[in-house]
């Protein structure tokens, strides 16, 4: 390390307050009412519609969603990296700097440097025609003035820390060479060569399989502790978010719909779409039964509803939910947020993931004695159910066009599992609810 | 590119009893109607496309309406001056077709009406060899590309060696010979020896007589030679696609090989099939003017847009309204044609991504 | 790498003799040999027809007649003509008269067309896109034959005639210097804002620049003078730096500068030598060039020892050229025409520059045909890659890594784009070799089209497959250096 003349501070950088360099109070990054609009050739498409957090320096934020609620495309707003039609507006602060809509001067400055961003799929985001410490030694000479050999040092070095076998001859191979996993370990390595101060991870493990997926996660927090680095998490992957994040925002329809601690949402979500992205993760407990995932899609960004966008999808929804879109709410728990008019009833439901069942299922099951006594409202769950999308193997179908009669068949295969509880939650309780 | 229609829905309506009927979709469209849809929101492609469509227009039923034939000769004094004004280099009387718009060739033949035939003659024989070599180019290429192995080996060291045989070579001999092979005298009459340059007797050229049908030849021999680089592009394409999973899906469902090329193969090669079509159209016109050029073209008692052009090269200095108006027929209509395949090709790829800027 | 080469033109035997098999009969085929000898009046007219036929081997069945020649080309003998002269002589002076055709409408079809390719791409949709689209498909579709003759026209004779007494009107400098003005302001990106400025300044040079240049009669008799060649190399040099690293890399600019100035010295030094250089010394001035080059950039580069190395060779070649063109146009007596006819002046006496000059203004207007064809071939061609490879993740990558925007394009955009129009380097290389058949026609160059199309019309197999022979040799070594290049650039394949 000593030969390496880098202006920067060398690697080993430790926080003073402790090993595991915890998340300092200090905000890195400050993102206000972000909005990015793409015109298109069917009009406006309003992909992010107002987003506001706060990054903290050594923190993990992780951010949630669906496929298209606008997660990837607010965090490439911020370091300038989408096609110019699009549209931004609001602000992002990095240490006071502005990001958004800024001269490409000064975001080159901060890309790779200070702000490193690591993308999806590790097959097409290096370079066919470079070897992979070309490529990582020429992040090294873009911020730096040293001379071709330490910067391939530099990239070697880095290329063990992510934990590549013989980093030394590594260096010098083509990327097609690599497997998938070592190639993603290969970008993260060139996302922390510089040390930068936050790292955007965005979907870093969703093209690779399981067990690399989790070796991927492993590789991120050893490196953020070793840099120092805080790191925005980016995924559909709930499980992902468990084990690393600090804070979590669940984002739907472009906007952030829930905010809070890992903990706080996992257990005590207060918006009924992390409920069902809850619900809809296969656990141990729920062997044996089906899966409960949320039905319907997401709307169309062309023309988003005056009302909250989940409406559609949402088994807690009332007319009032359509008439204006929620804010953030703050709930009973401290820095937990929910964009829900009805998070309070939430409060009342000791399982929010069971909401996401059908109501039959649960009756039949002696959970709930209707399904309303579930979700509290004056309508049955059956006809507020949508039109289920037909990608989605779903065996009661009958219950969502509203016919209340029960496939005969699905009950009979289902009774043996549906009786047993999702929650261990005592049953009397619900009954004792009821509105 | 699948080849059941896709389908583009927006998500599910809200079955919400009370309340708002939100319209949260975008309408279906089927592939066609994207593609349809793409190609006229291309606006030179369109443009083109209206513009060709009046050349066509007026070449074939301008020219039954005008009032000279372009055989006929004598006309007025040789090589006049065209009489459509309006242009800088006559002394402008305004605007007005004149009597001789073109003006009059050597012959004093009206060159107006020359000059329609000759784009009759070039259209014909250009869409005749550009569908015929397509065809002939995609048929060989698709059994190559599907069936591999020494079917392919086979046609494809035809094809090298046909690749190495110039043009010029084949419409000689078959300009020359045409007559003496049995079956094709029947229709070209006897003996068709043509000699260019500044022989003395001037014997027939092909089809002097049965006037369509020389042109026919000429296309044919066009087309012998254009199929032989689509079958290379057809090939790479029935190569990659027969790999796709689907294909292995559906076969994997039992489905027969005629099946599977019909309809799943071909729907994704169409696309580039077409485009070639409209490059081999343009390509055939500037063919046929090499061709003419170098007098292995159309027969001497007819006329192309090649011929034309290439008779009065010398003119140029002197007459130059003999030289300019059949190149400019012959830029316009391959160039539109051209457009028209830039347009295609832009709505056929499925990854177009037209940002409004 | 020789034995890829070998290997392929080994494998490629069997394809050869099948097609000049194939030739040679369509040839004999074609037309009657003997028609010129028969029917001949007066009482030797049945005897000069056997002597013909005799003399032209007619007796002989064609197969026979195959095979010898067969076995005469691997002795470099390509036979005899129809009028008894050697086809080999014939074929070795058209083939370097065509081959120079067709190598420099290739090279400046290539080159010119990348460049306009990748700016197309990196400014899609803008006017200078939209332009040079229009231009490429007009190009495109043009008969070779009706370019040709009109260069001929517009190209030469209009212009001769300007030159016997060149002045520039006001109105012309004016027009001139709009288009000027209008060209770079498109090349510039942005706002209309940053267009302007750049397109008041670049226009009132150019229209100043043509009435300086008129006042000092300076069309008739062209040269740079030392002080502006200093310019222009300081320019060179800046342009080389730029070319291989961003302007804050100052080490690079400093060695690009340096070559190019010292460049411009060793012309002022030798000065005399190239009054009258011979083509070797040329050569070996090229080596020292390069070598002083890559020198300066090594010793001046510091960390950036290679780009400045690149820099420094770049732009000592580009002086390179600077001078010759000056000494070129220099050589531009009052008076000299665009030649239409030939490729050179027959029996031309004069200076080594003059000399040039001549075979240049031979050569300009029938390359420049054939080379607006292919050219707009490769800028579409390299335009469709750019744009693919500029969308592709790993350009996002570059530029999250925080790369200036020159070598996100250059380095990663180009680099990967280039792979694919490799191509079609063979292939626009063969369009180019068959409307060279007809330029020669057009401007009555003696190369080998002249001598395919003259067999042909003699009905004479000999020159035709001479000239078959030829193109497909070249062809072939031309897809094995294409190939070899494919390698080099994308080691996906090098792999297998």
């Amino acid at each position: 390390m000593s030969e390496s003349h880098l202006e920067e501070v060398p690697l080993e950088r430790v926080d003073e307050a402790s090993p595991d360099a915890a998340p300092s109070a200090e905000p890195l990054l400050v993102v206000d009412n972000l909005e990015v609009r793409f015109p298109t050739d069917d009009g406006e498409v309003q992909a992010v519609r107002g987003i506001s957090y706060e990054v903290r320096e050594r923190e993990v934020m992780g951010i949630v969603g669906e496929s298209g609620c606008g997660k990837s495309v607010s965090s490439m707003a911020m370091l300038g990296l989408l096609p110019s039609t699009a549209k931004i507006s609001g602000s992002a602060k990095f240490r006071g700097q502005e990001l958004l809509n800024a001269p490409d001067r000064e975001l080159r400055a901060l890309r790779g440097l200070k702000v490193a961003m690591i993308f999806q799929d590790p097959m097409t985001s290096m370079n066919p025609v470079y070897t992979v410490g070309k490529q990582l030694a020429e992040a090294v000479r873009a911020h730096h003035e040293v001379s071709h050999k330490v910067a391939k040092n530099r990239a070697i070095e880095m290329l063990e820390l992510v934990g590549i076998p013989q980093p030394k001859s590594r260096a010098d191979s083509y990327p097609h060479e690599f497997s998938g996993g070592m190639r993603q370990r290969a970008m993260i390595a060139m996302a922390i060569i510089n040390n930068p101060d936050l790292i955007i991870a965005d979907e870093p493990t969703t093209a690779l399989d399981v067990t690399v997926q989790a070796q991927i996660l492993e590789t991120l927090e050893s490196v953020k502790d070793e840099v120092g680095a805080a790191i925005i998490l980016i995924t559909h992957d709930l499980g992902v978010i468990a084990g690393m994040a600090d804070r979590v925002k669940v984002m739907y329809a472009g906007r952030i719909v829930e905010s809070g601690t890992a903990e706080q949402i996992f257990d005590t979500p207060r918006m009924p779409y992390s409920a069902g992205l809850l619900g809809s993760i296969p656990s141990m407990d729920s062997s044996g039964t089906l899966l409960t995932p949320i039905a319907g899609t997401p709307p169309s960004l062309l023309d988003p509803p005056d009302g909250c966008p989940f409406v559609p999808r949402c088994p807690l929804a009332v007319p009032e939910c359509d008439q204006s879109e929620p804010g953030l709410h703050q709930t009973e728990q401290p820095r937990h947020e929910a964009a829900c008019w009805r998070w309070e009833h939430l409060l009342t439901v000791d399982d929010p993931r069971l909401l996401f069942r059908t109501g039959n299922e649960l009756v039949d099951a002696g959970i709930v004695d209707s399904e309303a006594a579930l979700t509290g409202g004056d309508q049955p769950v059956a006809t507020e159910r949508p039109v289920a999308d037909t990608t989605v193997p779903h065996e009661s179908t009958a219950d969502e066009l509203g016919i209340n009669e029960p496939a005969a068949v699905d009950r009979a295969t289902d009774t043996t599992v549906s009786h047993e509880p999702a929650t261990d939650e005592p049953m009397p309780d619900e009954t004792e609810r009821r509105s | 590119m699948s080849s059941t229609p896709l389908i583009e829905v927006g998500p599910g309506t809200t079955g919400l009893g009370s309340g708002a009927e939100r319209e949260f979709t975008v309408e279906a469209r089927t592939q066609w109607s994207l593609i349809r849809r793409r190609f006229f929101s291309h606006r030179l492609a369109v443009g083109s496309m209206i513009l060709l469509l009046a050349v066509v227009l007026v070449a074939f039923v301008g020219a039954a309406l005008w009032k000279y034939e372009y055989t006929a000769t004598a006309l007025g004094p040789g090589s006049t001056r065209p009489t459509f004004d309006g242009i800088p280099w006559l002394d402008g009387d305004g605007v007005m077709l004149g009597e001789h718009p073109f003006g009059l060739d050597n012959a004093g033949r009206d060159y107006f009406a020359t000059t329609l035939r000759g784009t009759q003659q070039s259209i014909i024989i250009a869409l005749f060899a550009g569908i015929l070599g397509t065809f002939i180019g995609t048929v060989v290429g698709a059994i190559a590309g599907f069936y591999r192995g020494w079917v392919d080996n086979v046609l494809m060291r035809i094809v090298d060696v046909g690749l190495t045989i110039p043009l010029l070579l084949l419409a000689a001999v078959i300009a020359r010979r045409s007559g003496d092979i049995p079956g094709l005298s029947w229709f070209f009459g006897e003996n068709s020896i043509l000699l260019f340059g500044s022989e003395p007797d001037n014997v027939p050229v092909i089809g002097d007589y049965f006037g369509p049908n020389s042109i026919i030849l000429l296309a044919i021999v066009i087309a012998m030679v254009s199929w032989l680089s689509i079958s290379r592009v057809v090939r790479g394409e029935f190569l990659s696609l027969r790999e796709k999973e689907y294909v292995e899906a559906a076969r994997a469902l039992g489905a027969s090989n005629g099946r599977i090329i019909r309809k799943h193969i071909l729907p994704n090669v169409v696309g580039t099939v077409i485009v070639n079509v409209t490059l081999l159209i343009s390509a055939a016109i500037l063919i046929e003017t090499a061709l003419s050029f170098l007098g292995l073209g159309v027969s001497t008692s007819d006329f192309s847009l090649g011929k034309l052009v290439s008779d009065n090269d010398n003119a140029f200095t002197t007459r130059p309204w003999l030289f300019w108006w059949p190149g400019l027929f012959i830029l316009t209509i391959s160039l539109c044609i051209n457009f028209i395949g830039d347009g295609l090709r832009d709505a056929f790829d499925p990854r177009q991504t037209r940002e409004r800027r | 790498m020789f034995f890829f080469i070998l290997r392929r033109l080994l494998v490629s035997i069997p394809l050869l003799i099948v097609s000049t098999l194939l030739v040679f009969w369509l040839v004999t085929v074609s037309g009657d040999a003997l028609a010129p000898f028969r029917n001949r009046p007066g009482p030797n007219g049945a005897q000069i027809l056997a002597q013909a036929r005799q003399r032209l081997q007619l007796d002989v069945p064609f197969i026979e007649r195959y095979w010898e020649w067969l076995k005469g080309v691997v002795r470099l003998d390509f036979g005899t003509k129809a009028n008894g002269q050697q086809v080999y002589p014939i074929l070795k002076d058209s083939m370097i008269t065509t081959m120079r055709l067709v190598l420099l409408a290739t090279v400046l079809s290539i080159v010119i067309g990348l460049v306009i390719g990748i700016i197309s791409a990196v400014r899609q949709y803008s006017i200078f896109d939209y332009g040079t689209t229009f231009a490429s498909f007009l190009f495109f579709s043009l008969p070779v034959f009706w370019l040709a003759v009109l260069l001929k026209q517009f190209g030469a004779i209009e212009l001769n005639n300007y030159l016997v007494s060149p002045t520039v009107s006001v109105t012309a400098a004016i027009v001139v210097g709009l288009i000027v003005g209008g060209l770079a302001g498109a090349l510039t990106g942005g706002s209309w804002r940053r267009r302007l400025p750049v397109f008041g300044v670049a226009a009132t040079a150019a229209v100043a620049l043509i009435l300086i240049a008129d006042a000092t009669d300076w069309i008739a008799n062209p040269g740079i003078s030392a002080p502006v060649l200093a310019v222009f190399a300081a320019g060179a040099g800046v342009l080389s730096a730029m070319a291989f690293a961003p302007l804050s890399k100052s080490k690079v600019l400093i060695a690009g500068v340096a070559a190019a100035l010292v460049g411009f010295g060793a012309s002022l030094l030798f000065d005399s030598w190239l009054e009258e250089p011979s083509w070797w010394m040329l050569l070996q001035l090229l080596a020292m060039s390069l070598a002083v080059g890559v020198v300066i950039g090594l010793a001046v580069g510091g960390f950036d020892r290679a780009a400045a190395a690149r820099a420094g060779v770049m732009a000592t070649i580009l002086v390179g050229m600077l001078v010759m063109f000056d000494r070129f146009i220099s050589a531009w007596t009052p008076g000299r025409t665009i030649a239409t006819v030939g490729p050179q002046t027959p029996n031309l006496s004069g200076t080594f520059w003059e000399r040039m000059v001549d075979y240049a203004s031979h050569q300009v207007l029938p390359s420049l045909a054939l080379a607006l064809i292919g050219l707009a071939t490769f800028a579409r061609f390299t335009r469709a890659s750019m744009l693919e490879t500029m969308n592709s993740d790993y350009v996002r990558t570059a530029r999250a890594k925080g790369l200036p925007a020159t070598q996100v394009v250059l380095r990663h955009g180009f680099r990967t784009a280039l792979i694919p129009v490799m191509t079609i380097i063979t292939l626009s290389f063969a369009t180019v070799i068959e409307g060279a058949v007809i330029t020669e026609n057009v401007f009555s160059w003696r190369g080998m089209g002249t001598l395919f199309v003259n067999g042909l019309r003699e009905v004479d197999p000999y020159p035709v497959m001479a000239f078959l022979v030829v193109v497909s040799v070249v062809i072939v070594v031309m897809n094995a250096i294409t190939d070899t290049l494919y390698a080099y650039l994308d080691p996906r394949i090098r792999s297998e």
